[in-house]
């Protein structure tokens, strides 16, 4: 019987059956930070268990960590947590990449960077964009704390149910100057933010084909902005491309690679396999996003203005964005950018936006910053000169780390203040109490950090070509 | 770790009747950097409180069961969120769910079973006579019949029986996934997965 992808990867995976349609699901990889671990490792040594696949458990730390490079006090609650990673790391033989150490950065970026995220594999980590690294065709899907300690202590997850499975199929071409970040966005305003609650999701379609791996990465991370628990999409040559580059030290190589990589060109999902529900969109036409309101949905054309509201949450979401039905979108002033987050943190997004910084200047009274997703896409973009094309007009450059995204570690949106945000969640105080945030793409953020108001980057890229 | 077994339970009711309540709202993420697993519930809504606040209303003091719109706890996967209801005093959280929404999303519902929260979802003809009950009203819910009762009124809630049974028992859930210790260790043998090399 033809199968879908996330089918071929659930049925490779169970270990046993549970009752009332349950099932045991084995977890080949688990990626484990600072924030959601502390009290998972404290259940372990209460219960006197062990981890049991030490071998199979990555660590690093990245919620909290200060991006300026300072040196964190162990005295403070951000100091008190990265040491008990460290401790419980030692304690229970797991490799950890810490604070400012060359491979440090945050686990959605560094996963795939180091090859730890392969096609075909189960991979969870107590963060909700886990879903990033269904990008490679792997069913990867966040977790809480106690299902932390679940998988240290066993190695496997229980799920009461199978999950559905939704197909997003998308045709045609993205235009110049609207990207995979404009897509999902556009993917979520169509399905909601819980229209894919109980769902896998699996991205088809020719337009999904065409885009590189970071691009792809961008796409299934935002999964969890419409209540998909994951999002896949199919393993192709461009998947296998990236995992058998050389600096994925992580990553199998030679008879052992090229075995792997005839298994998982047979990973896809066959034709004729059926989806339980089905979304299909085009790419064409397709402009610029933006969202307006407090959650990912509340996303319009960055040519088009601030709609009606609809309902009393979208009048709540309206007083608290301080903003009118009509306005045009291009007219909102911004305080802040923020180029950064599991979203759009990788070497990919950090050129485009230098592309069109490039010889320019950030506006006055906007703080920009750029934070890259590693410290590998760190030093990368260093080599290429891209941290001197951002200092030069204006921005920030930090260390990595997730930062402003969810403003943990003291990099915040100052109250009633707008932000221009490349990442994930715009919710009421997501980037720091009474904050007001906007996503768009790199381009967009890059854009609007130039003109201090929200600005589709596409004329100014003209300029730039 | 095991939880407390979910039975019965009467109370009264906390009404916030609005959808797509993310878990920053519930728990903002500043409160995320402490190391234990107590300590929460003052910081339950801590940046929505306020004398208008539906949880601040002198109605809604020593309320049990919250009373909450579709989708809630949607966003990060946060327990601390699931925490801080607890610690607040909640034993039942009742959402709003249509054909086309859920009442909660994916990962908030594993971490609330996993805790003990019972979670009840009402068709919205129901679930309105909850939130017009408003704050304070006194509800009982009976987890093994599958009903609440307000004002005399039973409704019925469905429930994936697996986690009706986790809640019933107070299951310790490693505990009991360490009963299939053999088919684990058999998959490990037979199918496990491709280990990359150990750390240079």
């Amino acid at each position: 019987m033809p199968r879908t992808l996330f089918e071929k990867v659930w049925d490779q995976h169970v270990v046993a059956g549970l009752p009332d349609g349950g099932a045991l699901i084995f977890i080949d990889r688990h990626l484990v930070h600072e924030v959601t671990s502390p009290q998972a490792f404290d259940g372990l040594r209460a219960a006197d268990r062990r981890v049991r696949r030490p071998d199979l458990t990555f660590a690093t730390v990245d919620h909290n960590v200060p991006t300026d490079g300072r040196a964190v006090p162990e005295d403070t609650l951000s100091g008190k947590q990265i040491a008990a990673l460290q401790r419980n790391a030692a304690e229970f033989d797991i490799p950890l990449w810490g604070y400012l150490d060359d491979n440090q950065g945050i686990v959605h970026i560094i996963g795939p960077q180091l090859g730890l995220t392969l096609p075909g594999l189960t991979i969870v980590c107590g963060d909700s964009h886990t879903s990033t690294h269904g990008a490679f065709g792997a069913l990867a899907f966040g977790i809480g704390t106690t299902e932390v300690e679940h998988v240290l202590a066993t190695q496997t997850l229980r799920f009461a149910a199978k999950p559905k499975t939704l197909d997003v199929e998308v045709s045609g071409n993205l235009a110049f100057g609207v990207t995979a970040k404009d897509l999902i966005l556009a993917i979520i305003r169509r399905i909601g933010v819980a229209g894919g609650a109980g769902f896998v999701v699996e991205y088809r379609g020719d337009a999904i084909r065409r885009l590189p791996m970071s691009a792809r990465m961008t796409i299934c991370n935002m999964s969890a902005e419409m209540g998909a628990r994951a999002g896949m999409i199919g393993p192709d040559e461009t998947t296998i491309e990236y995992v058998a580059a050389a600096d994925r030290p992580f990553a199998p190589k030679g008879t052992k690679l090229k075995q792997m990589c005839d298994a998982w060109r047979n990973l896809g999902t066959d034709e004729g396999a059926t989806f339980d529900s089905r979304v299909q969109i085009t790419a064409d036409g397709l402009q610029p996003q933006v969202s307006w309101g407090t959650n990912p949905a509340m996303t319009v054309d960055i040519t088009s203005a601030v709609p009606d509201p609809k309902n009393p949450a979208e009048e709540r979401a309206q007083r608290y964005m301080n903003i009118k039905p009509g306005t045009p979108m291009q007219e909102m002033d911004i305080n802040t950018v923020f180029i950064g987050s599991c979203t759009n943190s990788r070497i990919e997004d950090l050129r485009e936006a230098a592309m069109l910084v490039n010889g320019r200047r950030v506006a006055d009274g906007v703080r920009a910053l750029v934070v890259p997703g590693s410290e590998a896409v760190r030093r990368q973009a260093e080599q290429e000169g891209l941290d001197r094309v951002f200092k030069k007009a204006g921005f920030e450059w930090h260390h990595s780390g997730c930062s402003m995204c969810l403003g943990m570690n003291g990099d915040l949106v100052r109250p009633r203040q707008r932000c221009a945000s490349t990442s994930n969640r715009p919710y009421e105080g997501r980037q720091g109490p009474l904050s007001r945030t906007h996503l768009v793409s790199p381009l967009t953020a890059a854009a609007s950090a130039l003109t201090g108001h929200i600005t589709d980057p596409r004329p100014l890229l003209e300029d730039s070509a | 770790m095991a939880m407390e077994p979910f039975l019965t339970h009467s109370g009264r009711t906390a009404v916030l009747d609005q959808p797509n309540m993310d878990t920053d709202r519930i728990i903002p993420a500043r409160f995320l950097s402490r190391v234990d697993r107590t300590g929460y519930g003052e910081q339950l809504f801590a940046d929505v409180r306020g004398p208008d606040f539906p949880l601040d209303r002198p109605e809604a003091k020593g309320a049990s069961v919250l009373v909450v719109g579709e989708n809630f706890g949607c966003g990060s996967s946060r327990e601390h969120a699931v925490w801080a209801i607890q610690q607040a005093g909640f034993r039942a959280v009742i959402a709003q769910k249509t054909e086309r929404v859920t009442g909660f999303s994916d990962i908030f519902r594993q971490n609330a079973t996993i805790n003990g929260l019972l979670l009840v979802e009402l068709p919205p003809g129901e679930h309105r006579k909850l939130a017009d009950a408003g704050s304070g009203a006194e509800v009982s819910i009976d987890l093994p019949a599958q009903t609440v009762l307000l004002n005399g009124e039973v409704m019925r809630f469905d429930i994936n029986a697996a986690t009706k049974k986790a809640l019933m028992e107070g299951l310790d859930l490693i505990g009991s996934t360490l009963q299939h210790e053999e088919k684990i260790a058999a998959y490990e043998r037979q199918r496990g997965p491709w280990i990359p090399p150990r750390r240079k």
